[in-house]
């Protein structure tokens, strides 16, 4: 259970960190979309890439966040990446150029374009990892479940009860602790009954993790109705009027840090359209006046 | 001597800011077919104590020899008697009526038995025995066990580790939240287990059942071992610095023999004795 | 004045059996009162139906001079703040001040108040410094400390305690005894109702109500009660050890002020 480090909140207090948890999210989401957008020429795609990446790990830095940390979060990522190259080595696509086969194995050409196209995939997910990261490690996940219900405001016009997901959402995650430390002693208690998690045999398999998950299960509920009747003693109620607590608010400092964001998602976005346009965009062109490797 | 603690410590997250030591050197003996109680405040190791006596934590270093059968050392190697050692050694946690699932009452009684690899009839026969020890009445044992009061959910619980005929029986805070009444049948149900030559180990913070059950007791404060002897020779001396609570009987001689009175505590078990030592002083 | 009446009240959750039987009950304001029974007596329920969590099968509550129904309780729920058993399963908000804000986010108060509330209620339950701190972090006596916390920012003017302190270790029902003492020395009209079976808290109390499978067989003094041996044998109360002393003094020939604290029969003992 001790391996659910990833992304946890750090409680640090730099600029990532004051940030307004609304902000955060649409910046995830800008960057998010700048990453996929995909621009012809593979060269000038791994430069921009290569520039987000960098910004990525400047902002990381600057959060407090472990680079070890994050290179462990990666260590699970480490088979899906291989089976990725695989996949794209050994597979035929007709997409890509004949012309750039690096050497046969029997009579199946390997391709550079395979590398370059796996690479990038890669490469991709590693840019989408770390933006989780940076965003769930920098925020509290109630900051986070109060900029969502800010951002599900509208569905109100559709008497969609977004309060009411909220409190859910913010309950759950306020359990998450308590759940998973009652998992741990039911798992105790269990063993001292002769049960082994570790069983290879599915059925006895079967069976232990029943006598996990029903005791999980009953506990849950007790404890669902005991919290129930406390909000309520406290009068709550779901659909009266009440004010808040917690109010998130724009400031300076989330403007600053937008309109850096809002920089590069435009570029690329100005680059991809040009394309769409008919442009030749290759930046290794404009910059070094070379002709495109590939 | 059963149990025998030797140097045993526990870190906690190791080689991380959160690292704490949870047992420092702890050096203990737990004697046989007795009740020995271990006590200390939240946080003081009792919990991570009883934890390595069946292996459910392995300690960082030292060592828990049990009865010379089995051996808990910080190795890693996997231990291949664990499943005896379970047997021999079983813990009830506290509120153990959260680790009730079966459909019926005799099935999770008879459930720890099966993981044990015992077949079905047998397993029932003696599950009806273990309810008739903690005396659950026999229409219950096919209701479900989540039908049942608290106390009677605790009772069943706790037949599940008697069921296995374990010589040590370790019990975490076996009567929290239980009113008096309820208390007092599974003490009872406790002493008969040393009557039958039990082992029993009682994590406890109620000093009045260490007063009137315990044989021996050991305290914990953070982690360390800082008291190991008789109930009475505990409840003598200055218990304050542990942070545990003592019998009011205690606690008024104690501030009697402040007040200048010459008492020999550990020979007071009751108001009266404590009555004619006044009265002897005469 | 009476702050709870309580007249021939019936419930039961199930057509079976009866949990509570014609149980008739009245609390003066700014006492302190003590409801003693075995588990399954039936006095939780007594608790969570003061509070409407639980609606009659018949008779009546009246609560500070308004009669517990549907339009009431609202108001009825400003003016009567309960404190359950489970410290983890009524901590709802992510840190302390969360927590003690949802009570006031509840009744629509201007979040301009809030900080300035929360800060004096976390403050006179002595959790000032934990303000920011989540629940995984506090010991399960600074969890009901909290919870206490959530009801006096309400400012109620009657305290429920159902079991409060019976999941607690010793030095957290300590605390959480002291504190009752304290907030009872400082707001005289606060009526606090502790449900509990802790008979040396009870005790300590004004007033001890015992229910016994469902209905209320006695309700009197402290005093009055354990001075009464037929009344101990008849109900098979434990006696508390200020009690016990006190007779085996008397026993022995000592003169015993019924009155005198324990600090006194030391004294007495040590002349």
């Amino acid at each position: 259970m001790n391996n659910l480090t990833f992304g946890r909140y750090s409680p640090y207090d730099t600029f990532v960190h004051r940030l307004d948890p609304r902000t955060k999210i649409l910046m995830m989401i800008l960057l998010m979309v700048a990453i996929f957008l995909q621009i012809p020429t593979w060269s000038t795609t791994l430069i921009l890439s290569g520039l987000v990446l960098l910004f990525l790990v400047i902002v990381m830095i600057t959060s407090k966040i472990k680079i070890k940390d994050f290179f462990k979060s990666l260590s699970a990522m480490w088979i899906m990446i291989i089976l990725l190259i695989i996949v794209y080595v050994f597979i035929p696509n007709p997409n890509y150029n004949p012309a750039h086969i690096v050497f046969k194995i029997g009579t199946y050409g390997v391709n550079y374009d395979a590398f370059y196209q796996g690479g990038y995939i890669i490469l991709r997910l590693v840019l989408m990892v770390m933006l989780t990261m940076i965003l769930t490690s920098t925020t509290k996940p109630m900051d986070l479940t109060y900029a969502l219900e800010w951002y599900m405001t509208p569905l109100k016009l559709v008497k969609f009860p977004i309060h009411i997901v909220a409190m859910t959402l913010s309950i759950a995650l306020r359990f998450i602790p308590t759940l998973l430390d009652e998992t741990n002693r039911i798992i105790k208690a269990q063993a001292s009954r002769g049960v082994d998690y570790n069983t290879m045999n599915p059925i006895k398999k079967i069976g232990s993790l029943l006598s996990l998950i029903i005791p999980l299960f009953v506990s849950a509920i007790n404890r669902s109705e005991e919290l129930s009747n406390a909000m309520e003693a406290r009068g709550y109620d779901p659909y009266g009027k009440r004010t808040r607590y917690r109010k998130l608010s724009f400031r300076w400092i989330d403007l600053i840090a937008f309109i850096v964001v809002l920089a590069i998602f435009g570029g690329i976005l100005t680059l991809r359209i040009m394309v769409a346009c008919g442009y030749n965009v290759d930046l290794i062109y404009w910059i070094f006046g070379a002709k495109p490797l590939f | 001597m059963p149990i025998k603690v030797n140097n045993l410590s526990y870190i906690y997250l190791p080689k991380t800011p959160n690292e704490t030591k949870a047992l420092n050197n702890v050096s203990l003996e737990i004697p046989n077919g007795q009740i020995t109680a271990i006590v200390g405040h939240t946080g003081s190791g009792k919990s991570t104590l009883i934890q390595t006596f069946n292996q459910l934590i392995k300690p960082s270093s030292g060592f828990v020899n049990i009865d010379d059968k089995f051996v808990v050392e910080s190795s890693k190697k996997k231990n291949k008697k664990i499943k005896d050692l379970r047997k021999y050694l079983s813990i009830v946690f506290q509120f153990p009526e959260y680790q009730l699932f079966e459909e019926t009452v005799e099935k999770d009684v008879a459930y720890g038995l099966k993981n044990f690899g015992l077949k079905e009839p047998e397993a029932i026969i003696k599950a009806h025995e273990a309810l008739k020890q903690v005396g659950i009445n026999e229409s219950f044992y096919l209701r479900s066990p989540f039908e049942l009061s608290g106390g009677e959910k605790r009772r069943v619980a706790i037949a599940g580790i008697i069921v296995l005929d374990p010589q040590i029986i370790v019990l975490d805070e076996p009567t929290a939240g239980l009113d008096p009444e309820g208390s007092k049948t599974i003490l009872d149900l406790i002493l008969s287990l040393k009557k039958e030559g039990k082992t029993i180990i009682l994590v406890t913070h109620d000093m009045n059942i260490v007063q009137s059950y315990c044989d021996n007791v050991v305290v914990l404060n953070k982690g360390e071992l800082v008291f190991q002897g008789t109930p009475s020779e505990l409840f003598s001396t200055d218990v304050s610095r542990f942070s545990i609570e003592i019998p009011p009987l205690y606690a008024f001689c104690q501030s009697l023999k402040q007040k200048g009175l010459n008492l020999d505590i550990s020979k007071i078990q009751s108001i009266e004795d404590l009555m004619s030592q006044i009265k002897e002083k005469r | 004045m009476k702050n709870v009446v309580v007249n021939k009240l019936n419930f039961s959750y199930d057509k079976e059996t009866e949990v509570l039987k014609d149980v008739s009950l009245e609390i003066e304001k700014g006492q302190y009162v003590s409801i003693v029974g075995h588990n399954g007596s039936g006095k939780s329920t007594l608790g969570k139906l003061l509070i409407g969590l639980l609606t009659p099968k018949s008779g009546d509550i009246t609560i500070c001079g308004l009669p517990l129904n549907k339009d009431n309780i609202n108001e009825i729920r400003s003016k009567v703040a309960i404190v359950f058993q489970n410290p983890d399963n009524q901590f709802i908000g992510a840190t302390v001040e969360d927590d003690i804000a949802f009570s006031l986010e509840n009744q629509n108060i201007d979040r301009k108040k809030m900080p300035e509330l929360i800060k004096k209620a976390a403050s006179d339950v002595g959790m000032i410094d934990f303000l920011t701190k989540e629940p995984s972090y506090l010991s399960g006596g600074q969890k009901q400390r909290v919870a206490i916390a959530d009801s006096l920012v309400r400012n109620p003017e009657i305290l429920i305690l159902d079991e409060a302190t019976s999941m607690l270790d010793p030095s957290g029902k300590e605390e959480i005894t002291r504190l009752i003492l304290e907030l009872k020395k400082k707001n005289k009209d606060l009526t606090i109702i502790s449900i509990t079976h802790d008979i040396e808290e009870a005790y300590k109390s004004d007033h001890i109500i015992l229910i016994q499978n469902g209905e209320v067989v006695l309700s009197l003094p402290p005093k009055e009660l354990f001075n009464s041996y037929e009344l101990i044998e008849k109900y098979h109360l434990d006696i508390p050890f200020e009690v016990k002393l006190k007779k085996a003094l008397i026993d022995n020939g000592y003169k015993v002020d019924e009155e005198s604290s324990l600090d006194e029969l030391g004294e007495l003992l040590c002349r």
